[in-house]
């Protein structure tokens, strides 16, 4: 057994066989070196191997389940013919900190780890009844990552957890190193610009989708979570709506929706205003404006995509830098550049405005992955504007609201409830209406338990 | 051929409506006025009626061969050849139909908006769109409409009610002050613009849940015929009834009236540009995915986004032909009467060769 388990691991430096002897025995404990601790060994499990007087044979394992075993943090303890496998404690993993990329101002702190057993316990800690279930499986050809799917039994629509699990089976990969990878081998359109999974790393969050119906993916290795099925709605949503009271929820929403629209079409409604239809400006500030770019050399397109296009070079480099550093950038780029800009008559300060409305605009979509499609569907419509002007804003929007329409996710309108109408589920999509009105888990999810509440106790007054 | 998809009654009804409600909405009560003076309401009430009476034919039609399409009944009542002959006049009306809205669409786009650019790149514009659309199917044009359409409606309607600060309503008296005469011969012309129905031929299979078309569509039909009343009796009130006959555009006169105190846009037919493109775009797009479906039909094909995409460079050059607004609108009055006989006639014709047929025993 020993011999044919030290053949297998062959070549791999840091496994350490540590010979003891316990009762006048012979034993040896294989382990990895930074998953198990040396102290450890000593102090829990040589206690009970001491306290075994013979060693059960039916407990061995196979050479080959021990070396996976030692792959995976556990020790291997030898005696005589026997290998028996014992849970090596657990390795360093990051402490449970606040997600930094999605504070709330009201709700829990804790986010997710890189650990998928304590994002398991996380989910657990907080859904305490057993209809929680939890699939494991491992993918990657050569990582072999755990992977886990996570939804609540008698909630969950059995049509989309079957496709779920049908296509988590197809992932045949080398690696998979995060759940983006997972993300974008499961999801339906690969040639969008929309995500159609959601992501968090919140796991009050994840507790509150699976309660509306949905499926969570966890992976080891990685605090990001994967959230499915989804759409565009949702991902204008926070957790902190619900924390809130329902009118300063629905206040957010309504700036949310507001600045998602600015940041979409504000460029492009500019452009084309200035350079086709001036007339439609109130005169007295279509003079202003014109005084303005007088000394501006640039059509107003190029001048706007240059200023875009330095504004995505800024906000890239703030996010590659320290925290320290990115703000400077950020104050350098933004404040300086922009400002000398002007004063050279490169740009005019209208377009400095509508480019750095735009950009704190995109900042307040709560999801990154939607704030960057939003971004990039920016610049084709500047395109359009600049080429025929509101016909082309126009046509624009159709068209991305033709192709929103064409998406789904898991077999899930993406634009639901606006189309297919889901009239009920627009007391959380318009507003985020009382509590009392949210009785109803949403529609577009076709869950099988409907009732969220019962309002029978509250409706009696105090 | 195969039929997939599938659309929600209201979804059909949504866009029955958007298609009636198409490019017409700007001009029709131009030359109803002509015809029929200040009784033009009267006029569209009862082809209201027409039209609702001509779209139960059509379903009750379809009702008798299982909710099939035209395409699959037709030779079992008129046989191979004629129901062949019927299919290309129904290609050939939609393929005109559509290159006329979009040349509209394109001319008023041209006026109002962008006087330097050729017309051949507005067309263009929204023939990509249009064919992006009708490329995907029933299903995301049904949800095109109905994310679309009350909205756009809702913005109309409040434009419009801004103008009631300079509507005399007292301009649309005396009622049938030149007897019925007048209001009958204006209904042709309004029946124009609710050309749209004929689709049920056709649209009836994707039908989810065939109970409760008739009454849903109905609602649909009426309030389509309340609508071009309101924009009716609102032209007549504010601009007068002799200044709605000689405007091109009496619907946008209307809203160039407004003047709302504090507002960042002084000129609202510019909204009206917002509201207006959209309804092109839907009259479009579903008449265009009606050419497309029938000829696939009619070649047995599978799928028919082939065909729409060919048939995109035929509109296109159909759209670019006519070289100015007297020829545009010659075609289109030619192409409005081969609806009306293909809408209001041909369910007529249809059913009484059923009766013909059931008497004889034949069917």
């Amino acid at each position: 057994m020993y011999n044919e388990i030290v053949s297998l691991l062959e070549g791999q430096s840091d496994v350490i066989f540590l010979e003891k002897d316990i009762n006048n025995n012979k034993v040896i404990f294989i382990y990895l070196e930074g998953f198990v601790e040396l102290s450890y060994i000593e102090d829990k499990i040589i206690p009970r191997v001491a306290s075994l007087d013979e060693m059960d044979r039916s407990d061995s394992v196979g050479s080959t389940e021990a070396v996976e075993s030692i792959m995976r943090g556990d020790v291997i303890v030898i005696r005589g013919d026997a290998a028996l496998k014992m849970s090596g404690g657990g390795y360093e993993i990051r402490s449970i900190n606040e997600p930094q990329n999605e504070a709330v101002v009201r709700g829990p702190r804790d986010g997710f780890v890189e650990s998928l057993t304590t994002n398991i316990s996380l989910l657990r800690r907080r859904y305490l009844s057993t209809d929680l279930k939890i699939e494991i499986s491992t993918k990657g050809e050569r990582t072999k990552t755990k992977l886990a799917i996570a939804y609540i039994d008698g909630i969950v629509d059995e049509k989309v957890l079957e496709k779920v699990r049908k296509r988590m089976d197809s992932i045949k990969i080398d690696g998979v190193l995060d759940s983006g990878i997972v993300e974008q081998w499961i999801e339906d359109s690969w040639y969008t610009p929309f995500p159609q999974v959601q992501y968090t790393e919140r796991p009050d969050k994840v507790i509150a989708s699976l309660l509306e119906g949905r499926i969570a993916i966890l992976v080891n290795g990685t605090p990001i979570v994967l959230l499915v099925p989804v759409v565009l709605s949702m991902l204008f949503q926070s957790p902190g709506d619900y924390y809130e009271r329902w009118i300063v929820g629905s206040s957010i929403r309504f700036v949310r929706y507001s600045a998602a629209l600015i940041a979409l079409i504000l460029p492009s409604l500019y452009i084309a205003l200035i350079s086709f239809h001036p007339g439609l400006i109130p005169t007295k500030f279509a003079i202003s404006i014109a005084g303005t770019r007088a000394n501006v050399p640039f059509p107003s397109l190029l001048e706007a995509l240059m200023m875009e296009f330095t504004l995505e070079m800024l906000r890239e480099a703030g996010l590659q830098l320290p925290k320290v550093i990115g703000q400077t950038v950020g104050i350098v780029g933004g404040l300086v550049i922009g400002e000398a800009a002007v004063q050279a008559g490169i740009v005019s300060p209208m377009m400095v405005i509508v480019v750095a409305l735009t950009a704190v605009s995109s900042f307040l979509i709560p999801h990154y992955n939607v704030a960057i499609s939003f971004r990039l569907l920016r610049f084709p419509l500047m395109l359009l504007a600049g080429t025929v002007g509101l016909l082309g804003v126009i046509l624009g929007l159709l068209a991305i609201l033709a192709h929103l329409l064409t998406i789904k996710s898991f077999g899930i309108n993406y634009f639901s409830p606006i189309a297919p109408y889901r009239i009920k589920d627009w007391m959380d999509f318009v507003v985020r209406g009382p509590l009392p009105l949210l009785q109803n888990r949403p529609e577009v999810l076709h869950n099988y338990d409907k009732k969220r509440m019962d309002l029978k106790q509250r409706k009696k007054g105090w | 051929m195969m039929i997939k998809d599938k659309i929600t009654t209201a979804q059909l009804a949504v866009t029955i409506v958007s298609v009636m409600v198409g490019v017409g909405i700007l001009s029709y009560p131009g030359p109803v006025a002509e015809e029929a003076g200040v009784d033009g309401w009267i006029g569209i009430i009862i082809s209201g009626i027409i039209s609702l009476f001509s779209s139960f034919l059509i379903i009750s039609l379809g009702k008798k061969f299982q909710y099939q399409s035209l395409v699959d009944y037709g030779p079992k009542l008129v046989g191979r050849y004629i129901n062949i002959i019927i299919m290309v006049c129904f290609i050939l009306y939609f393929l005109t139909f559509v290159s006329m809205v979009v040349r509209i669409s394109a001319d008023a786009t041209k006026m109002f908006l962008l006087d330097q650019t050729p017309v051949e790149v507005i067309l263009l514009g929204i023939l990509i769109m249009s064919t992006y659309l009708v490329v995907h199917g029933i299903n995301p044009i049904a949800r095109f409409n109905e994310s679309l359409q009350p909205g756009i409606i809702f913005i109309l309607i409040v434009v419009l009610l801004l103008t009631l600060k300079d509507a005399d309503f007292g301009r649309n008296l005396p009622v049938l002050g030149d007897g019925v005469v007048p209001v009958m011969k204006s209904i042709p012309k309004i029946l124009f613009s609710f050309l749209g129905f004929e689709l049920l031929f056709f649209l009836l299979p994707f039908l989810m849940d065939k109970g409760k078309v008739k009454r849903i569509l109905s609602v649909g039909i009426i309030v389509v015929t309340l609508f071009y009343t309101f924009i009716m009796v609102l032209s007549i009130s504010v601009l007068g009834h002799k200044e709605v006959v000689i405007l091109e555009y009496p619907t946008i006169a209307l809203v160039k009236n407004i003047e709302v105190p504090g507002t960042f846009i002084e000129r609202l037919e510019s909204i009206m540009m917002f509201v207006w493109i959209p309804f092109s775009v839907t009259t479009v797009v579903i008449f265009l995915y009606g050419a497309s479906l029938l000829t696939s039909g009619l070649l047995k094909l599978e799928e028919h986004r082939t065909v729409s995409l060919l048939l995109f460079p035929i509109v296109f050059l159909m759209a670019v032909l006519p070289e100015n607004v007297l020829q545009v609108s010659y075609i289109a009055e030619k192409t409005s009467y081969a609806g009306i006989g293909l809408s209001f006639g041909l369910p007529l014709i249809l059913w009484s060769i059923y009766g013909l047929k059931k008497g004889m025993k034949l069917l």
